[in-house]
């Protein structure tokens, strides 16, 4: 009980306890602080390599593989797995008048991505902002915007024009917002819609591949495509290389898609054998897991189906079936990896609150040498000596920890406030929103985590006063008394 | 002034001593080099009696008075606690000892400058007694404390801290301190060392209304006028017992 009265005394009467608790504090704050940011900067990164990938991806060979509606059937059928739908991938060129761009061309099926991966979330610009823009015609962006959707869709551009739209729910074909070379983002890292090709057909280039993955047999296809929305997935690679037509579009571009044809046909003399049915190619399938599923048991589900479907292909190697995180596991590995190793520098930088405590502590002890002795004097025990300043250590890392959660949800829920001051009074933007994918910086605090670090600095504190507490509880009584 | 304090058993012959203190010896290592500082010292406190013991500085009766209280251990020899050895309790028995058996006052008081006067009393009664215990006797200890406080004369400054109290109301709080957990020793280090005549005659007749209540005391003095107040007066010179003196009717002895 002595130990409970002298520490709430300590607590407010003394001002080196203070700084122990400001170092806990300010550690415990720090720690969190970085926690959530990264922590909030990786959770943007998943949903954004989520929002385009769907659950779990079957990759094939470039130049695809047959089978693949009955594939997509039997994996539709699985327990795990709530719909699937085949998408092709090619290497192509988008040529932007005069200058050239190579990109990542998928081929998917509009109606099923959406019910697979959602992703219209992705979508820069809705068709509010489109109405938005129309709204006023008269001015130029809404010129410059009118002239290019006239090109797009036949409207007429007066009072009304927005009206007369029609709903984008289903876009020809999209891009990623940083494959025109010229888009830029304004210092409040939004694009310009002026500047943006929606609304333009761009011509595309692909070079089919021949069944067995070879290439200069086909000739280069090239087509114009309408690009009538642009994509921000946040994820650079997305925004910055694809193109996403529709699945038959890009199927026939390289010539994939089911048609007929002829055995030992000879392009020499226009004859061929006999007539044959030539089966469809995809080269990818997204597939997405039933609510509630095992990710890793769907895929693996999956894997088999692929895997018996195979069985009859002895000389192909069969499509591999990975989860998203499997698949952006470059991306998702090296942020991961980041705030790992962020926190864990934060950590070590936390030491120096441990150091601060045992250092504190250590001078406490000394000043409180006498009191010791008083107190083994008069009955207090070597235990109960160590024991109170175990539990100021303890008092000492609650309160410093609790303030510093208190101080990081209040700075890291305010961040971007925080930033548009700093901005507005010093001019000093700490999150470029140029540089980064993410418009804001992440400001959500994750609870578990920071209990955790709470724990922790809780735990160091103790820590940090237990070497001093054993000093202080070794000292025979009579020495502490006679300390000066 | 009415103290309350352990009542001395009737003695119809001479009562077994409550402390004894045989061929104690005690050296202390100081600048590399040994000081021997009591060199075979024998002593004896008996229930109810004032014992004062006197010597010049350094003389060891300091020490003698810390191995009488269990401060610390004595390189040879022993001390008797109603007859047994103090020094083979260990551990939380001789923490206990120093809590319940003696009760201690200082010359420079030793009080816990962050308590209140009434908090440095209750402190020593919190020491041995868990969390249960002392919850349990709160009220009475407390109530205990508080009438400790009002008899040393201090009921209005209950709620000071000791830097707001002079040298001879801290020194009170002390011995209410000491007097808390009823002791059946107490013992005192140069009680009036560190106070002005006036003040320190006030604490001399605290000791004095003490005694006379029946608390064995021992007393450790320079000054030869404080020792005149004791029933008994044991003189070290050098570490050694130099003499013994007994007051003739030491109840009888009008205060200092």
């Amino acid at each position: 009980m002595f130990k409970l009265l002298l520490v709430l005394k300590y607590l407010r009467r003394k001002l080196a306890p203070l700084f122990a608790a400001l170092a806990v504090m300010l550690c415990t704050a720090m720690v969190i602080i970085v926690m959530s940011v990264m922590g909030g900067f990786l959770e943007n990164f998943r949903a954004s390599a989520h929002a385009l990938t769907g659950d779990i991806v079957v990759e094939g060979p470039l130049q695809g593989f047959t089978g693949y509606e009955e594939l997509v059937a039997t994996i539709e059928a699985l327990p795990e797995v709530a719909a699937a739908a085949p998408m092709l991938r090619a290497v192509g060129l988008v040529n932007f008048r005069d200058t050239a761009k190579p990109v990542q061309l998928q081929g998917v099926d509009f109606q099923k991505l959406e019910q697979i991966v959602g992703y219209k979330k992705t979508l820069l610009w809705n068709n509010d902002q489109l109405r938005q823009h129309l709204r006023d015609p008269q001015s130029e962006a809404g010129k410059a915007f009118v002239a290019k959707m006239t090109r797009a869709f036949p409207i007429d551009p007066g009072p009304e024009a927005g009206a007369k739209i029609p709903a984008l729910a289903l876009p020809e074909a999209v891009m990623g917002v940083e494959v025109y070379p010229f888009q830029r983002r304004n210092d409040d890292g939004d694009y310009e819609l002026s500047r943006s090709r929606a609304g333009e057909k761009l011509p595309v280039t692909v070079i089919p591949l021949t069944e067995a993955g070879t290439v200069g047999v086909l000739e280069p296809v090239r087509r114009e495509i309408l690009i009538t929305n642009e994509v921000k997935s946040g994820l650079y690679d997305i925004d910055a290389s694809a193109v996403v037509l529709p699945f038959s579009t890009l199927q026939s571009m390289l010539n994939m898609q089911p048609r007929t044809g002829f055995t030992d046909f000879d392009p020499n003399t226009g004859r061929g054998g006999e007539e044959i049915q030539v089966p469809g190619r995809a080269n990818q399938l997204v597939i997405k897991a039933a609510p509630g599923a095992d990710l890793l048991a769907a895929r693996d589900a999956v894997q088999a189906v692929i895997a018996k479907q195979w069985e009859d292909r002895p000389l192909q190697f069969p499509p591999l079936a990975r989860t998203w995180e499997e698949v952006h596991q470059n991306i998702l590995g090296a942020v991961e990896n980041e705030k790992g190793l962020v926190t864990f520098l934060f950590g070590i930088i936390g030491l120096v609150a441990v150091v601060m405590v045992a250092t504190t502590f250590y001078m406490i002890v000394l000043e409180k040498t006498r009191d010791i002795g008083v107190l083994r004097a008069i009955g207090a025990s070597r235990g109960g000596i160590m024991g109170l300043f175990v539990g100021y250590g303890l008092a000492i890392g609650v309160v410093g920890s609790l303030l510093g959660l208190a101080i990081a949800v209040g700075i890291v829920t305010h961040l971007n406030e925080i930033q548009a001051i700093l901005n507005t009074w010093f001019g000093w933007q700490m999150w470029d929103p140029k540089t980064y994918f993410f418009d804001r910086i992440p400001d959500t605090v994750n609870y578990t985590e920071a209990l955790r670090v709470v724990a922790g600095a809780i735990i160091s504190s103790v820590v940090g006063a237990m070497i001093p507490a054993w000093i202080a509880g070794r000292l025979k009584p009579v020495d502490a008394l006679r300390y000066e | 002034m009415n103290l309350t304090a352990t009542p001395a058993p009737a003695a119809v012959t001479a009562p077994p001593p409550i402390l004894r203190a045989q061929a104690i010896e005690k050296t202390y290592r100081m600048g590399g080099k040994d000081l021997r500082v009591l060199k075979g010292v024998d002593c004896e406190v008996r229930p109810g009696e004032l014992l004062a013991i006197l010597g010049r500085s350094g003389s060891g009766k300091s020490t003698l008075l810390h191995l009488l209280g269990g401060l610390d251990r004595p390189d040879a020899g022993q001390v008797f606690y109603d007859g047994e050895d103090v020094y083979r309790r260990r551990g939380r028995e001789l923490d206990r000892y120093r809590n319940h058996s003696v009760g201690f006052v200082f010359q420079f008081y030793h009080l816990l400058p962050e308590l209140s006067a009434l908090e440095n009393v209750t402190v020593a009664a919190m020491l041995q007694r868990g969390v249960a215990g002392w919850m349990g006797a709160k009220k009475q200890l407390t109530q205990r404390a508080r009438d400790l406080l009002d008899q040393m004369g201090l009921a209005d400054r209950m709620t000071h801290r000791p830097s707001k109290l002079s040298g001879g109301e801290r020194q009170r709080v002390a011995i209410a301190r000491a007097l808390i957990n009823e002791p059946r020793v107490l013992l005192a280090d140069e009680p009036t060392g560190n106070l002005d005549q006036e003040t320190g005659a006030s604490i001399l007749e605290l000791f004095d209304q003490l005694h006379a209540g029946g608390q064995t005391t021992v007393m450790v003095t320079h000054d030869p006028k404080v020792a005149d107040a004791a029933d008994r007066v044991v003189t070290l010179v050098g570490g050694r017992l130099a003499g013994e003196e007994v007051a003739q009717s030491p109840t009888d002895q009008p205060a200092p």
